[in-house]
């Protein structure tokens, strides 16, 4: 007996047997749908989705409609981004059970698809593109809508080089999340207030609830509180206020301490004056302490300076090593991908303190040509610097320690404290307070987009319990071919195309020519 | 097992005493080969990207056209000569003439991707390619010609012009090809979905960026096997009559 002898042997037989083959495809290909299995065979599992992009995806009840206005034929890197989303758009769409639709609209297409863009919120980006020989400026769109139920999100440009999983991974859960994750902004010390943080703001303010924290003495710090922040106090906090803090850590919560040390004046001549915060009393015990000296730099920025010379006012632009551009970055999630941060009037931290049950981290170190001081009464810009004031390299002025911790008043017998040690709990210390402040009125300025990106994400690693803050550095992989000559180019654009014909043709004429001589073989056999 | 073997090696030895697959397969590959490396404003060099997803995008419109010329023949013809009756006379099934006829074509198609490999070596020559990646796309296209030579196959069971063949395999594969695509974009949101899950491009999209997914698979072998079937359902009627 064959195999398949009694397969489809007459018409009913047949027709009961393709209807079940039939059947059972459509079944396998259903329970194929259900079931989410993928391999990513990309060499840096770049669609693999992270356990946190996947939980959001998963997360999504209704559906989420995104329109996608991507302009079309636009430079390669461009159309590559354009490629990229798409691909992310289907993999959060996989995990999302089918509640995510996309389409794409080109919105060079007519005027009324460019209105609706730009209504929408998407900015149009201007590209050079190269037509018939000559480039041309065109506008172009990269940007797209996320609408659930009855709100509405709006990716306004994608970047090349941004982390697309991480841009929509965030629009999802703004769109989805219930609630968002409080966090509380220390007050009552003379800490700057919300509205002298808009860059800062602007940013939290998407992903979290941000609260002010006054009168934690009586009332606590919230156990609701997802981070706190203690942002440039310049007053004196009385201990029932350090007590409150202490206990909010020892419970097993998260803080970001932006402190300064010393108050500088440079109107008054360039003097400075120590801040007594009492906070010390807290960072010593974690072993994370602020020391109380100023950072001069050898990177640093240009301020200006008014000086007379013959008798006239002259602003000359000079280099002031006390406003450092720190250049060197930890590698951790928190400092990845920052470049360089204006940290104005900082103090360095002593890193040398840990136990051995934390883990130090540090976030943001000097250049190799630095040093601090403890003297505060010249810190004045028309001062000459000599080589001989930048001796230290690479001091630390930020950094993360994670772990268990002591309590500050646990060997305090005036003040009862509950807690005397923590559960595991991350503490993020910056030695200075100014440097995510823009100030209000008059005096507002922008801080560099560094700044505040440091601030954010250390904010996103102690908040951040669904791990995106990993995905922001994941960015779109470029593999540029490699710069040949055009006669190369072109040598390799013709052997490629002709290659393949000529090994088709030469195994062609091989087989006639065996055939051809088999044929005479036989031929003479047969004489 | 030995009887799909033996039919299969027959059709690939016929395959390469013709002329005519001599000149199916240059063309397949000078127009392959023009739009990766000579296109002009969508060429590989123009992209400037180690990677070879133009000649995978442009890979998917060639085979279309490609495969149903290679299996035009296969059945139509033994129709027509009568030689199909001469094999129901041999120990062989008719399930086993399909899946033999269909192997031949489509090892055919994967001898033809072969020919493409010098791009691979180019590219990754010149920059920094993903491997796995490109494992992926190779992946991709030999498993939908796996669904295009089964439609084939079935287009050329059920006539004895090989042209009309050639038509129905085209009328068939267009629907898998790019019409359900569309009626995805226009349907109701239940059917919509179905639509889309058929469309071929999306899969075949999905696996060239270098994800291979079980639904992708499963729905493109699921295809395969349900074109052997209707093909041999096709061979069985004359004797059902």
């Amino acid at each position: 007996m064959t195999l398949f002898e009694g397969f489809l042997i007459n018409r009913e037989e047949g027709l009961i047997q393709t209807a079940l083959i039939i059947g059972t495809a459509i079944v396998l290909c259903i329970l194929a749908n259900q079931l989410i299995w993928r391999a990513d065979l990309t060499e840096d599992n770049r669609y693999t989705l992270s356990s946190a992009s996947e939980q959001i995806a998963e997360q999504i009840g209704d559906p989420i409609t995104v329109t996608a206005y991507f302009s079309e034929d636009l430079p390669p890197n461009l159309d590559l981004v354009k490629d990229e989303f798409r691909s992310f758009l289907d993999e959060f769409r996989a995990y999302s059970g089918g509640n995510l639709e996309y389409r794409f609209v080109n919105p060079n297409e007519n005027d009324q698809t460019e209105a609706e863009a730009q209504q929408a919120g998407i900015q149009p980006l201007l590209v050079n593109v190269r037509e018939r020989d000559q480039v041309s400026q065109r506008r172009a769109y990269l940007g797209a809508v996320f609408q659930y139920e009855n709100r509405q999100e709006t990716l306004p440009a994608v970047q090349p080089n941004t982390s697309l999983e991480y841009e929509i991974a965030l629009i999802i859960q703004k769109l989805i999340g219930e609630s968002k994750p409080k966090i509380g902004f220390l007050q009552g010390h003379g800490e700057p207030t919300q509205a002298a943080m808009t860059q800062t703001m602007n940013q939290l303010q998407q992903l979290y609830q941000v609260v002010d924290l006054n009168n934690v003495d009586s009332n606590g710090v919230p156990p609701d509180i997802e981070v706190l922040m203690i942002v440039g106090p310049e007053e004196m906090l009385t201990d029932s206020e350090l007590l409150a803090i202490d206990q909010y850590i020892m419970s097993g919560g998260k803080a970001v301490f932006a402190i300064n040390k010393v108050n500088a004046n440079l109107q008054a001549g360039g003097i400075g004056s120590p801040i007594g915060t009492g906070l010390s009393r807290l960072l010593n015990t974690y072993n994370i302490p602020v020391q109380a000296n100023l950072l001069r730099d050898v990177s640093s920025a240009q301020i200006q300076v008014q000086s007379r010379d013959r008798g006239f006012n002259v602003v000359n632009n000079v280099r002031y090593p006390y406003i450092p551009m720190i250049p060197n970055f930890g590698d951790h999630p928190i400092s990845q991908g920052i470049e360089s941060v204006l940290f104005p009037f900082v103090s360095t931290l002593d890193v040398t303190l840990a136990d051995t049950n934390q883990t130090l981290s540090v976030l943001a170190r000097s250049s190799e040509r630095a040093d601090t001081t403890r003297q505060f009464l010249n810190l004045s810009p028309q001062q000459q610097f000599t080589a001989e004031d930048f001796q230290a390299s690479y001091l630390p002025v930020a950094a993360l320690i994670e772990g268990t911790f002591t309590s500050a008043f646990a060997d305090d017998d005036s003040i009862q404290a509950n807690l005397t040690s923590s559960s595991p709990t991350s503490i993020v210390v910056f030695g200075d307070g100014d440097f995510v402040i823009n100030g209000t009125g008059q005096q507002q300025q922008n801080m560099p987009e560094d700044n505040i990106n440091i601030f954010i994400n250390a904010v996103d690693y102690l908040a951040d319990a669904s791990g995106l803050m990993e995905l922001r550095t994941k960015a779109v992989t470029s593999r540029p071919l490699a710069q040949i000559t055009d006669q190369t180019k072109t040598f390799l654009k013709y052997l490629n195309v002709l290659l393949p014909i000529f090994l088709v043709i030469g195994y062609g004429f091989y087989r006639y020519r065996t055939a051809q001589s088999r044929r005479q073989k036989w031929k003479e056999e047969g004489v | 097992m030995s009887h799909i073997w033996t039919i299969c090696k027959r059709e690939v030895n016929a395959f390469f005493n013709s002329l005519t697959a001599y000149i199916i397969l240059i063309v397949f590959l000078a127009v392959s080969g023009f739009f990766t490396w000579l296109g002009g404003s969508g060429d590989l060099f123009f992209v400037g990207q180690a990677s070879l997803n133009t000649f995978f995008g442009i890979a998917f419109w060639t085979l279309f056209f490609f495969i149903p010329a290679i299996t035009m023949r296969m059945l139509a013809e033994e129709r027509r000569s009568g030689t199909l009756e001469l094999l129901a006379t041999k120990p062989v099934t008719d399930f086993q003439i399909v899946i033999g006829k269909w192997l031949a074509s489509w090892l055919l198609v994967i001898i033809s991707l072969l020919f493409t490999i010098p791009y691979y070596i180019t590219v990754a020559n010149l920059g920094n390619i993903d491997h796995g990646a490109t494992f992926a796309g190779y992946f991709a296209l030999i498993l939908i010609s796996g669904v295009y030579t089964s439609v084939g196959i079935f287009a050329s069971s059920m006539t004895k012009n090989q042209i009309v063949a050639l038509i129905l395999s085209l009328f068939i594969g267009v629907f898998f090809h790019i019409l359900f695509g569309i009626s995805a974009s226009v349907l109701p949101p239940f059917l919509s979905g179905i639509a889309e899950f058929m469309d071929l491009q999306y899969h075949y999209s999905t696996l060239t960026r270098g994800v291979v997914t079980l639904e992708s698979v499963t729905y493109m072998v699921s295809l395969i096997v349900v074109g052997f079937v209707l093909s041999t359902v096709s061979l069985k009627q004359r004797m059902w009559r």
